[in-house]
């Protein structure tokens, strides 16, 4: 849900440089757009920030044996079990005891996808620690082999990831991108990528939970060259009644569907009784109207206050 | 189609097919080349080998005649080619072809016998086995056809164990290395390949193009066949984030003609 009280573009810029406490932040991408461009977006934010300049990035690398210039470690993770990998990152954390509130730290994957599903909770949840914020990219297009040991109902990695992060960042390609969906689709399905993926002005929702518990939701067109984030509209809202025209209802049915010019001003004046009850100003309130034929006794005592 | 519309082959924005600064000792890169049955890449990886050793894929060029490969420069750079389809014999027929050195590449020859040489081993010892037979060099380049068989050949072999035990390895010992996979086997068998199967195979296609600078996908014509259009070669970014300053791979796609042995390529 959108909120009013927040500028989209400036809580974007506190998500992106980890202003905002943020544990686990999920960047979810596909063949068709990488979130490759996403990840510098995040390192060009937290740099944006002189204090921030001295953080401790270690890189878990599944796909690539480059080290990326902004990390501070590297580590090679498929070449380790979980517990080798956890062990590993400890030497790069403190313990929650010695962290000082100053240290910021973090964590990135290039593909979370390579951790077995089993054990993906226990993973993230071992290495969680105040002032540590895990940054993870995870392949939705990848499929998933599930693990043996666990039933059918278990949630995939996705679904479990969705669920502990507290920032999900989704690139998708821009849809003005010059191919049909359904050729676009086609392509993909043959392990082929149409010319125009993989761009750096991409498409990115942004699902941010708040302490709250509330969720806010933005889409934004990123342009990676010149860092401009601008909202886009939303595509559920146009989907809603207010789009609904009388000629949409014609020759669906022999009844008469339609509103005449009439109609429609006699329904807009039309006061509804919940709209007297707004007005009050400590919020709603019983609006009671004494009729002639309603039974009035001055002793009642669970006479209505009003 | 007349001569003055025949195209070179470019992939990289300083007019290269393979960049000078790539296989620089410090990088280590994947381009993944996709096809199907219709669409043999032999034609593309013989450029890509000739690219390799000579600076210039002569067989692409229009132009080309047999004077020019004496004036190419043959470069210090290694290759290696292994091959999952072909034996040795067509390898050293193919280079003999494009006038390279049979002794300047070392071929792993992964078709004959590969079961029957490696019956009673473990995954772990056979891939183990598999990657030692490639040379170390940083600066050299590694071309790898068709390793996905390897989920067939070797028993519960999964996609994760064989991109730990054989790709990732084999991108550490070379500076460049370029995977062709039969991404059509998966279309066509669909129905026939065990689910569990299927899915390994799509992981790793998906693993592999997520790793990759560039990919390029052979595809054939939608409309059937045409006598002078053999079918598509489409050039585009990968996954993998571009890590070089100066240069990143354009996209680009060509209509290509193969007759006998030579191909040709043309701007679609």
């Amino acid at each position: 849900m959108a909120s009013s009280s927040h500028n989209p573009a400036i809580l974007l810029k506190r998500l992106l440089s980890l202003s905002e406490p943020t544990p686990l932040v999920l960047c979810v991408d596909a063949i068709s757009q990488t979130s490759s461009y996403l990840i510098e977006e995040i390192i060009y934010n937290i740099n944006a920030n002189v204090s921030n300049k001295e953080n401790v990035i270690v890189y878990v690398s599944f796909e690539t044996i480059n080290k990326p210039i902004f990390a501070t470690h590297f580590i090679d993770g498929l070449g380790l079990n979980i517990q080798e990998l956890i062990s590993k990152l400890k030497t790069f954390i403190p313990a929650p005891s010695e962290v000082q509130t100053k240290d910021k730290y973090i964590v990135m994957f290039d593909s979370l996808n390579y951790l077995p599903n089993d054990k993906l909770t226990q993973f993230i949840s071992s290495i969680a620690s105040p002032n540590l914020s895990v940054i993870g990219t995870f392949h939705k297009d990848m499929s998933e082999v599930p693990a043996k040991d666990l039933s059918l109902h278990y949630p995939s990695s996705l679904e479990l990831l969705k669920f502990m992060a507290t920032t999900i960042f989704e690139v998708n390609l821009l849809p003005n991108i010059s191919v049909e969906d359904e050729e676009f689709h086609n392509e993909l399905s043959k392990y082929s990528i149409i010319r125009g993926a993989n761009n750096k002005i991409f498409l990115l929702s942004v699902i941010n939970r708040r302490k709250s518990g509330r969720s806010i939701s933005y889409d934004f067109q990123v342009d990676h060259d010149s860092h401009i984030y601008e909202v886009t509209k939303n595509i559920d809202d146009n989907n809603g009644l207010t789009n609904e025209t009388p000629e949409m209802l014609q020759g669906l049915t022999t009844f008469n569907l339609s509103t005449s010019a009439k109609q429609k001003k006699a329904k807009d004046e039309v006061e509804l009784p919940f709209l007297e009850a707004q007005s009050f100003n400590t919020g709603g309130a019983i609006v009671y109207e004494f009729e002639k034929d309603d039974d009035f006794d001055e002793d009642d005592p669970f006479e209505d206050p009003f | 189609m007349n001569t003055a519309q025949k195209q070179d082959l470019l992939i990289f924005s300083d007019h290269s097919v393979i960049s000078n600064q790539m296989c620089n000792g410090s990088t280590h890169d994947l381009i993944l080349v996709t096809h199907s049955e219709a669409t043999s890449p032999t034609w593309l990886l013989n450029a890509l080998v000739e690219t390799i050793v000579f600076g210039v894929p002569y067989s692409l060029k229009a132009e080309a005649n047999s004077s020019q490969h004496q004036v190419g420069k043959s470069s210090s750079r290694n290759v290696s080619l292994c091959s999952f389809v072909h034996d040795l014999k067509f390898v050293e027929n193919s280079l003999m072809k494009l006038k390279i050195d049979v002794n300047q590449c070392t071929f792993i020859d992964c078709m004959t016998n590969f079961i029957v040489n490696n019956i009673g081993k473990s995954n772990e010892v056979t891939l183990k086995t598999l990657v030692e037979k490639f040379p170390t060099n940083t600066n050299g380049t590694i071309f790898l056809e068709q390793p996905e068989l390897l989920l067939s050949l070797l028993d519960d072999l999964t996609s994760d164990q064989l991109q730990k035990m054989f790709i990732i390895p084999l991108m550490k010992k070379c500076g460049l290395l370029i995977i062709a996979s039969n991404t059509g086997l998966v279309a066509i068998d669909e129905d026939h390949i065990a689910a569990k199967e299927l899915t390994e195979f799509k992981r790793f296609f998906i693993s592999n193009m997520h790793k990759a600078l560039v990919i390029m996908n052979l595809k054939p014509l939608d409309t059937g066949r045409a006598k002078d259009i053999t079918g598509t070669l489409r050039i585009t970014r990968g996954g993998k984030h571009n890590s070089y300053d100066k240069i990143h791979p354009v996209e680009n796609e060509y209509l290509y003609l193969t007759k006998r042995d030579s191909t040709k390529l043309f701007y679609r």
